[in-house]
């Protein structure tokens, strides 16, 4: 009985932590805590993404201050060698149709961009890897290594103070590059990603300059629960305070399927003849067993 | 009733102090209101039709004023001058003000360099390397959005833009923002050879405190030559303390007025001080010297009584200082309809503060010298001719006008051709800039920024289509490129911008960096494709969101208003031609309508001077009852402004906001002289029929107050000279130069001019003091209209006789006749000539006449005419009324033909006495008809 009644006791009190508190969390360090992040939210192998980019300046109000809104499709495959394929297309507007962007990163982080621009007549131009430090990708307000994702093993991470917003509970984990080749490309001295505590997805980002300045804030939103740990976030929000600007993605549709990010289409050949968008073709057949499609909101 | 307002001040003396306390105490609480307003807008007028479109032009592509923060280092391009310029940049970012920082930390770079095209920051960070350095500095070279705007040609020069949010709630914004950037700047200073800002908030801020070094400057300096004016002409303290007072008071009152009305203090009135004390003494200077004329003079009654001298100051000098503050008045009111707020806020100050100065010289001179007026003036004592510069210089005026009356009205007559072609050559130019002297740190370093960038001087050529995206297209980018080769071709504009220039930079860099390719692609969708390598913030001054617009951005350093102007001009016309009928064009800027405005100047230049012509020639008609009088009140002003203009032009002085207002100001002030001269002339006209001897002892008289008052001026407005500002400074310079001319004008050409011609003065027609039943009875006046009999009284001359006085003696031969106004004459015939014995012939009374007929013919008098109590009888001589016939041909005829009838009546009384054998000798009074 006392036995009985002493582990019974035991398991109460252990439940009664474990409900309160996520296993470990108090112990966690920064890099702990991104380990749950990559591997809660960890880059989907094969997604396929079609979004709306919203550029939107500081002047005027309302209405007036949409300047841009651009339309594309993003193809993501994550290799099993630790190689990354992004390619990205535009839709619209019309003018633009066509546009694309090829980037390879392989295993080691080193990433080769490709700029295909259809009026140029298959004219293709390597662009400076990430497009160039503190470049801005098409005039948006994110550089191609915002919208490209993170090799872990080339920052470190370091927990901050805890944060609570909105009654919102925060990791506040400072980001800083690691290797040489991350200090060389990146145009961030440091970034500081905070993190819910409830589903450990990057909330907000911060992003600062070498000399630790600040220069803009990413922040998601919309987010959903796809299957199990998994969130996506719908929208994707950027912040340039210095700029007067804003840069909004929105995701129309997204899907979790190797059959929409098929290996063969990450070339130049195919971005230069099937770059213009079929809805007769797209999306490609399901082939059996693909992973589950997530329905656009 | 007339006097009887002017002397308010010395009757009610208690009751002007209490006025005037009451009134300064109600200024002195306007002033804490009293803004300052050092802004361009006040330098664009209000009725500019380019306005509205600039505001909405502006709006949309930002501001084209931007502050320049100016770096010059041969060093530049090393690890740690690009550090220090870190640093200065991220202070600049710092400040609350300033919105957005660009230098070559910030900017964004497009490249193609081994194969791979780089899209990134210029500078994302200080180079650790010299070599990272030297990579950047290739980058900005090659890039012709930077190279101009950013950094010089050499490397050596770059800028940092710095754009600035205005609070314009707050009157020390810019003095703080200038001071806040120079706080930042100040650390750098020591790591750059040169390093300095220029832009609004600096130039308006150096306005201000150029502005108020000139009131602090300016006012004592006036003051100064005010009382060593007055003690040099006066040669009393006493004197001198008076114009201050009076000033003074007109000052804050004036400035109490600006404050409770919001008309703001600008460069041009805070000049007020010494105008009010230069102008408003001369005011004080005329009266003080008719004072000091009464209380140390002949007149016995008056002479030595403080009262009867004021008295006799009012009686002499009110209307003329009634009339010329009217006409000093109107000659700054005539501004009040400038287009220029500048102008216009300093025209209602200025003549504001000219009338209430006349107030208050009216209500203060006559009170204090009743209570405080020194009893004698030595300079006064007697009538002293001139004497010194004055004397030699009114001799030779006498001499000139008397021997070379025609050589010298030639002379005049050539030398105002030859002034007006100069004048012809006059240039405008309305540059804030140029109102700073040459040698202010601001317009060097303004000309410094010019050569090694570009001019700060910014305007734009706007281009709007309704088509959707029109700027998408090349041909419509194609224009732009040809606007800019037009531009190129008139070598006077230093750099251009638009967005075929980003378009072509990326065209160039996506062929491998090939000048060839700086051009517009051939498909609308590759401009469009281009474009996508730009931020929003890249494109913001050149395209429109929707792209239906595009901006050129010109930046230039031309002063000269009228040169910018003729090729603005020629601009808007090839924009036109090249834009097409599809496309709107506007070339719009603040600096273009600041300059625009310039234009206006001379023609409101012109039109106020014609106004104020115009009004002076009305005021002066009326003065001297014919047009006549008011041409000939015009002409010796017109010569000294003919001369000044000329001057202007051969000096290469150009028209600005300052001396745009010379003319019109130095007419206003130059005119008293002309009314003082005329008037003085006239009252000397009725005491002598030797019209050219009146001219002589006129000029005699008025040459020492005319040439010491308008001195007083010239050294007045010379003290402007010391002034911050050039505009005031040639304002000072021209107005005094103005003033010497109206001297030689006033004493050389006006005497030349008025011995031709003989006026009666209004006032003195309502001030005569006749009574209204000698008029309306006598028949010398039958038929004529009141006003008419008393003009033609003003014509004839006055005599006051005292009792036992021989009007007319027996045997002397004489061409007068007589009117009694007032008093008793006897007529007694002497038997013989020398004898004792005579018989009364006749009593007359006023209204009567006598003497009419050795009027009409030559002949011995008669009888003796004695007064036998005190007489005033007018005196109509036939040489004087023959002259008067050519000026006042219907009063003069009019009153021969009563002659004639008066004589006719005689002549058929003398018939009838004939027959009645009761003859009288001829010429005497039958005086049993009387």
């Amino acid at each position: 009985m006392t036995f009985f009644s002493h582990s019974l006791r035991a398991i109460l009190f252990l439940i009664a932590v474990l409900t309160v508190v996520p296993v470990g969390a108090l112990e966690l360090d920064g890099a702990g805590v991104m380990e749950e992040v990559f591997q809660r939210h960890r880059i989907a192998p094969y997604v396929y993404e079609e979004q709306t980019m919203v550029l939107l300046d500081g002047r005027g109000d309302g209405e007036e201050r949409t300047r841009d809104v651009r339309h594309l499709r993003r193809y993501t495959r994550a290799n099993g060698d630790g190689s990354l394929k992004h390619m990205m297309i535009f839709d619209r507007p019309e003018e633009i149709r066509g546009s694309g962007f090829l980037i390879h990163k392989s295993p080691d982080g080193e990433a080769r961009a490709t700029l295909y621009l259809p009026a140029l007549k298959k004219k293709f131009q390597s662009v400076a890897q990430g497009g160039g430090r503190g470049g801005r990708f098409m005039g948006t307000d994110f550089a191609l290594e915002d919208l490209v994702g993170e090799d872990p093993a080339a920052f470190r991470y370091v927990r901050a103070e805890d944060l609570q917003s909105d009654e919102i509970d925060y990791f506040v984990i400072d980001v800083f590059p690691q290797t040489e080749r991350a200090k060389r490309m990146s145009a961030y001295g440091r970034r500081r990603h905070l993190v819910r505590r409830d589903n450990f997805y990057i909330a907000r980002t911060d992003y600062f300059d070498r000399s630790d300045r600040f220069v803009k804030t990413r922040t998601h939103h919309n987010m959903k629960q796809v299957k199990g740990d998994l969130w996506r976030a719908e929208s994707i929000l950027m912040d340039h305070p210095g700029a007067n600007h804003k840069s909004l993605i929105r995701v129309e549709r997204r899907v979790f399927s190797p059959a929409y990010v098929p290996d063969h289409i990450f070339t130049r050949a195919w971005l230069a003849q099937n770059r213009l968008y079929d809805p007769d073709r797209l999306p490609p057949p399901s082939p059996p067993g693909s992973a589950a499609r997530v329905p656009a909101e | 009733m007339f006097q009887r307002i002017l002397s308010f001040g010395a009757r009610r003396r208690l009751a002007s102090l209490i006025f005037l306390l009451v009134c300064s105490c109600a200024a002195a609480t306007g002033l804490p209101r009293l803004a300052v307003d050092t802004g361009f807008n006040s330098l664009i007028s209000d009725t500019h039709p380019d306005k509205a479109v600039y505001d909405r032009v502006s709006k949309e592509f930002g501001s084209d004023n931007a502050t320049i923060v100016f770096l010059r280092d041969p060093e530049l391009w090393s690890v740690g001058k690009l550090a220090a310029l870190d640093r200065l940049h991220r202070r600049l970012e710092k400040l609350p003000f300033v919105e957005r920082v660009e230098s070559l930390f910030s900017l964004q770079s497009i490249r193609e360099a081994e194969g791979e095209l780089a899209a990134q920051a210029l500078l994302p960070e200080v180079p650790k390397e010299q070599a990272e350095v030297e990579r950047a500095r290739d980058d900005a070279l090659a890039n012709p959005l930077f190279v101009g705007n950013f950094i010089s040609k050499d490397g050596a020069a770059t800028a940092i833009n710095l754009t600035v949010r205005e609070d314009r709630a707050d009157d020390n914004f810019d003095r703080k923002a200038t001071d806040a950037i120079e706080a930042a700047l100040s650390p750098a200073r020591g790591d750059f050879e040169q390093l300095f800002q220029v832009g609004p908030p600096r130039i308006n801020a150096e306005l201000k405190s150029s502005l108020f070094d000139d009131l602090i400057l300016l006012g004592p300096l006036s003051t100064l030559a005010l009382t060593l004016s007055i003690l040099l002409f006066f040669r009393s303290g006493f004197a001198a303390l008076i114009p201050l007072i009076t000033a003074s008071l007109s000052i804050l009152w004036t400035f109490g007025m600006m404050g409770h009305a919001g008309i703001p203090l600008n460069i041009l009135s805070a000049m007020l001080p010494s105008l009010i004390l230069v102008i408003g003494s001369t005011e004080d200077a005329h009266m003080l010297a008719a004072y000091f004329q009464g209380v140390s003079g002949e007149d016995e009654e008056v002479a030595g009584d403080r009262k009867k001298a004021v008295g006799f100051m009012l009686r002499h000098m009110g209307v003329p200082l009634v009339l010329t503050v009217l006409t000093t008045g109107l000659g700054f009111a005539s501004n009040l309809f400038s287009d220029i707020g500048l102008i216009r806020d300093f025209a209602l100050a200025s003549t504001f503060a000219i009338f209430i100065n006349g107030v208050i010289t009216l209500l203060v001179v006559p009170m204090i010298l009743a209570t405080f007026g020194p009893l004698s003036n030595k300079l006064f004592a007697a009538h002293a001719k001139s004497k010194g510069m004055t004397g030699a210089l009114v001799r030779f005026f006498d001499y000139a006008a008397t021997h070379f009356s025609g050589l010298t009205l030639a002379v005049t007559g050539g030398l105002c051709l030859f002034f007006l072609y100069f004048a012809a050559q006059l240039y405008v130019t309305n540059d804030p800039l140029s109102y700073f002297r040459t040698d202010h740190p601001l317009v060097a370093q303004t000309h410094r920024v010019h050569r090694d960038l570009a001019g700060i001087k910014v305007f734009y050529i706007t281009l709007e289509s309704d088509r959707e995206k029109a700027f998408q297209l090349p041909e419509n980018l194609e224009k732009l490129r040809k606007i800019k080769k037009f531009l190129d071709s008139q070598k006077v504009f230093d750099k251009s911008l638009s967005v075929a220039d980003h378009i072509g930079l990326v065209n160039r860099e996506f062929h491998g960096g090939n000048p060839y390719y700086d051009r517009i692609p051939a498909s609308r969708e590759l401009a469009a494709q281009y474009l996508m390598f730009f931020h929003r913030r890249d494109l913001e001054k050149v395209l429109s969101r929707d792209l239906k617009r595009a901006n050129i951005v010109v930046r230039h350093n031309i002063t000269d208003s009228h040169t910018l102007n003729r090729y603005v001009s020629e601009l808007k016309k090839a924009v036109n031609e090249i834009a097409g009928s599809e496309i709107r064009t506007h070339v719009v800027g603040e600096n273009l309508m600041v300059n625009r405005s310039a234009e206006t100047l001379l023609v409101a230049q012109v039109e106020s001077l014609g106004l104020l012509l115009f009004i002076i020639f009305l005021m002066m008609s009326a003065m001297f009852t014919s047009f006549k009088g008011g041409l000939i009140a015009l002409i010796p002003n017109l010569v000294p402004i003919t001369l000044m203009f000329g001057f202007m032009g051969l000096a290469g002085i150009p028209l600005n906001p300052g001396t745009a207002m010379v003319a019109v100001i130095a007419v206003g002030i130059a005119i008293d002289d002309t009314i003082h001269l005329l008037s003085r002339y006239n009252e000397l006209c009725r005491r002598t029929s030797d019209y050219a001897e009146a001219v002589r002892q006129t000029v005699h008289e008025e040459a020492a107050p005319v040439i010491s008052t308008s001195l007083a001026l010239v050294l007045g407005f010379g003290m402007l000279l010391f002034s911050n500002f050039n505009i005031v400074a040639q304002f000072g310079a021209l107005s005094a130069a103005t003033m010497l001319f109206a001297i030689i004008s006033d004493l050389l050409i006006t005497p030349i001019i008025i011995s031709r011609v003989r006026l009666v003065g209004l006032s003195q027609i309502l001030e005569m003091d006749v009574s209204r039943k000698v008029l309306e009875e006598s028949p010398l006046f039958q038929d004529m209209s009141y006003y008419q009999a008393r003009k033609a009284v003003l014509i004839s001359k006055l005599g006051e006789y005292r009792t036992g006085d021989v009007l007319v003696e027996q045997g002397t031969s004489g061409r007068s006749m007589y009117l009694i106004l007032s008093g008793r004459v006897e007529v007694h015939r002497r038997e013989e000539a020398g004898g004792e014995g005579s018989i009364h012939l006749a009593t007359l009374e006023s209204g009567e006449i006598f003497g009419e007929i050795g009027y009409i013919q030559e002949s011995e008098r008669t009888a003796d005419v004695v007064a036998v109590e005190p007489v005033q009888a007018l005196i109509f001589n036939y040489e004087k009324l023959k002259k008067d016939l050519k000026f006042f041909p219907n009063t003069v005829a009019k009153l021969n033909f009563n002659i004639s009838r008066i004589l006719g009546e005689r002549l058929a009384e003398v018939v009838g006495g004939l027959k009645a054998n009761k003859i009288s000798a001829k010429g005497a009074w039958p005086d049993e008809e009387k």
